[in-house]
């Protein structure tokens, strides 16, 4: 990273930590408890369709509420504040700089989870708008966008006052998933949610915010960190870097475009879902250029949970979209069955999480100047590394027979049903063994905290000098 | 591109693309599409909601029956053949619907034609109820939180679900009445038939 030289006014790691840390630490706590939670509900949900008397006949816990309320609690509660987190810890290290006050960011974290409790509530309550990843209903959402105004407010402050000349990959990726969330969350909403226009455009823009929340706001933010701290951990600069920058507009052009895939043969225009398969498909061409950014500079036997969290993120990461290029092939048999809730798991838990979790351990040693248990992280890896690969697997491997069931014009629904239930079990089963890491990761995360209660007002000590 | 004005025209350039091509395009095309009037016949397709189908909407969002019931019919694959429906779905068969609920996965049986498939609302009901009584094996949730369990004093009231026989059953003396919301959903899903033609669409077979 030699193209940020220090200007003369830049400040110390130990300065621009301590005035994030506040912060940064509230909405890592926050992520981590929605984090607790989303996997509960998704270990809930997912036991449901094996064992449908579970807890059944009551209202908010009926399947279709508690499926959306744990999706939703992973991808506002704990995806997006960790890499909210990440993302401020990043861009004031990146720029040398410090933020001149916290109390504002304070502010918005409360009112982000605000948003997230009245809108989990909300999707029990059965006020759910029934649109995927929108479930929360319009007023919690809206929450969700006054709070977002003041967070992306100060990255766009951080990111001017920096001291540092030139800009690293990582803050291309931060400036650009805080520039593109509001405006397709809000996009989406209003056309959604507020002012719904008709129902025979709403597919295609429910379509493109799904692929948008994970390519354009979720993974920049994850991949940042990622390009961040696998230099770091390795002590040597990213291998091929130059690449970085095209796999960057390749995300930027690409991301957009490949949500109408999923409506392949569906009630849209046929040259939509043709550009979305096309996009999703060429998608391969940044995700290699990444792959080889980040594995090409990984060198040597793995040591901590850094490169280990970030390294299976990654891997989830090539693997799905892989699973992208493999779809055309595959499609008429795959539509509709748990083959796609198992790629939904393979990006939601295993890229974005994965990598999160990575980013986590390399942050929260260096803001607090405690380090995690070494024990509790092995785990606390295994547990989920396991838990998510034996879902994604079980599903992938079920879906594909329930898939040709479900083609099959000589057998009955209930077959399909009947054939996907023993892959269910197992896929319940890799949600419990991650519900139980993610358990484990609180309680060490927690654990880090109440040794370092005095973590406030800012710590003098610093951890590992970056 | 090392300078922020120039990164931020860039990426916001590379965003309005998808948002121009995919949401605008959307908005300006699909949200205009208008009912389809035969000009004989003066029919109108897809034909207006009855009002109790589009509060019905707002219980199937609610409740999150997307989740597990796709509403699509496919042209070239075996959905044709399967039944589910007299043709393939297109976008303005959408139309009515708020939300659209074309869905990802079918954990339960495409309703793009129920109301084709079940015409009776006490069938509704009943499945709706007691799913896993009606259909053995199904893993479909018990929705009996959207009906009311009521001792019969005098007469019995005209709206009770006839014929349930599982667990949750009404003992002798009782019945069970459907509250607004259980009947709201049934009339909309009576309503989910896509049984008219449109020029743009594939036509009707046979089944």
């Amino acid at each position: 990273m030699s193209a940020l030289a220090a200007k003369p006014h830049s400040v110390a790691p130990a300065v621009s930590d301590a005035s994030v840390r506040l912060p940064v630490l509230l909405f890592f706590g926050a992520a981590v408890f929605w984090l607790v939670n989303g996997a509960l509900l998704a270990f809930l949900s997912a036991w449901k369709l094996v064992d449908p008397g579970f807890l059944d006949g009551i209202s908010w816990l009926t399947y279709g509420r508690l499926q959306p309320a744990a999706e939703n609690a992973l991808i506002y509660g704990w995806a997006s504040q960790a890499g909210i987190g990440a993302g401020l810890w990043f861009l004031a290290r990146l720029g040398r700089t410090a933020l001149a006050g916290h109390r504002l960011l304070v502010t918005a974290a409360v009112f982000w989870n605000l948003g997230v409790v009245v809108g989990l509530c909300g999707i029990v309550a059965g006020w759910s708008t029934g649109i995927e990843r929108m479930e929360f209903p319009g007023f919690a959402s809206a929450i969700l966008l006054v709070a977002y105004a003041c967070i992306g407010l100060w990255t766009f402050v951080l990111l001017r006052d920096r001291s540092s000349s030139g800009l690293y990959v990582s803050q291309w990726y931060l400036l650009a998933a805080f520039l593109w969330f509001p405006w397709f969350f809000a996009t989406a909403q209003i056309l959604l949610v507020h002012h719904p226009v008709q129902g025979s455009a709403q597919a295609p823009i429910a379509a493109w915010f799904g692929s948008n929340l994970i390519w354009l706001w979720l993974a920049p933010l994850a991949l940042a960190g990622a390009y961040y701290v696998i230099p770091q951990e390795q002590g040597r600069t990213i291998r091929a870097y130059p690449w970085s920058l095209l796999a960057f507009w390749g995300v930027a052009v690409l991301g957009g475009w490949s949500g109408p895939q999923v409506y392949l043969l569906g009630p849209v225009p046929a040259w939509m879902v043709s550009a979305g398969v096309a996009a999703s498909i060429l998608l391969i061409i940044p995700v290699t250029l990444i792959g080889i950014n980040t594995f090409g500079t990984i060198r040597g036997p793995v040591q901590g949970p850094v490169i280990a969290f970030v390294g299976v993120g990654l891997a989830c990461m090539m693997g799905a979209v892989a699973q992208n290029v493999l779809a055309p092939a595959i499609t008429l048999v795959t539509q509709f069955s748990d083959y796609v809730t198992g790629q939904n798991v393979l990006v939601v838990l295993g890229f974005i999480t994965m990598t999160l979790f990575g980013l986590l351990y390399f942050i929260v040693p260096r803001l607090t100047g405690e380090a995690f248990r070494p024990g509790a992280t092995g785990w606390h890896f295994w547990l989920v590394t396991c838990g998510m690969a034996t879902s994604f697997l079980s599903l992938t491997v079920g879906g594909l027979i329930q898939g040709f069931a479900l083609y099959d014009p000589g057998v009955t629904f209930m077959t399909s049903v009947e054939l996907a239930w023993p892959f269910r079990l197992m896929s319940a089963v890799g949600c419990l063994a991650f519900f139980a890491g993610s358990l484990y990761f609180a309680l060490s995360f927690v654990n880090l905290l109440l040794r370092k209660a005095d973590v406030l007002p800012p710590a003098k000590k610093k951890g590992a000098t970056v | 591109m090392n300078r922020l004005p120039s990164l931020i025209t860039g990426i916001t350039l590379a965003f309005a693309a998808s948002w121009l091509g995919v949401v605008a395009y959307s908005y300006v095309e699909l949200g205009r599409l208008e009912p389809y009037v035969d000009e004989n016949t003066g029919e109108v397709s897809p034909p207006p909601l009855p009002g109790l189908a589009t509060a019905g909407q707002r219980v199937y969002a609610a409740n999150g029956c997307v989740t597990c019931h796709s509403q699509q019919v496919r042209p070239e694959t075996t959905d044709v053949e399967k039944q589910l429906g007299p043709r393939p779905t297109v976008a303005r068969d959408y139309l009515r619907e708020n939300p659209a609920a074309l869905g990802k996965l079918r954990i339960g049986p495409d309703l793009t034609n129920v109301g084709l498939r079940i015409t009776d609302a006490n069938e509704l009901h009943r499945r709706l109820y007691e799913p896993a009584t009606v259909t053995p094996g199904s893993n479909m949730p018990s929705y009996r939180y959207l009906y009311e369990m009521r001792k019969i004093s005098g007469q019995s009231s005209g709206q009770a679900v006839q014929g349930l026989t599982g667990p949750h059953a009404p003992p002798p003396g009782y019945e069970v009445v459907p509250t607004e919301e259980a009947r709201a959903l049934v009339v909309y899903l009576l309503s989910l038939k896509r049984n008219y033609t449109l020029p743009e669409a594939e036509p009707l077979q046979s089944p």
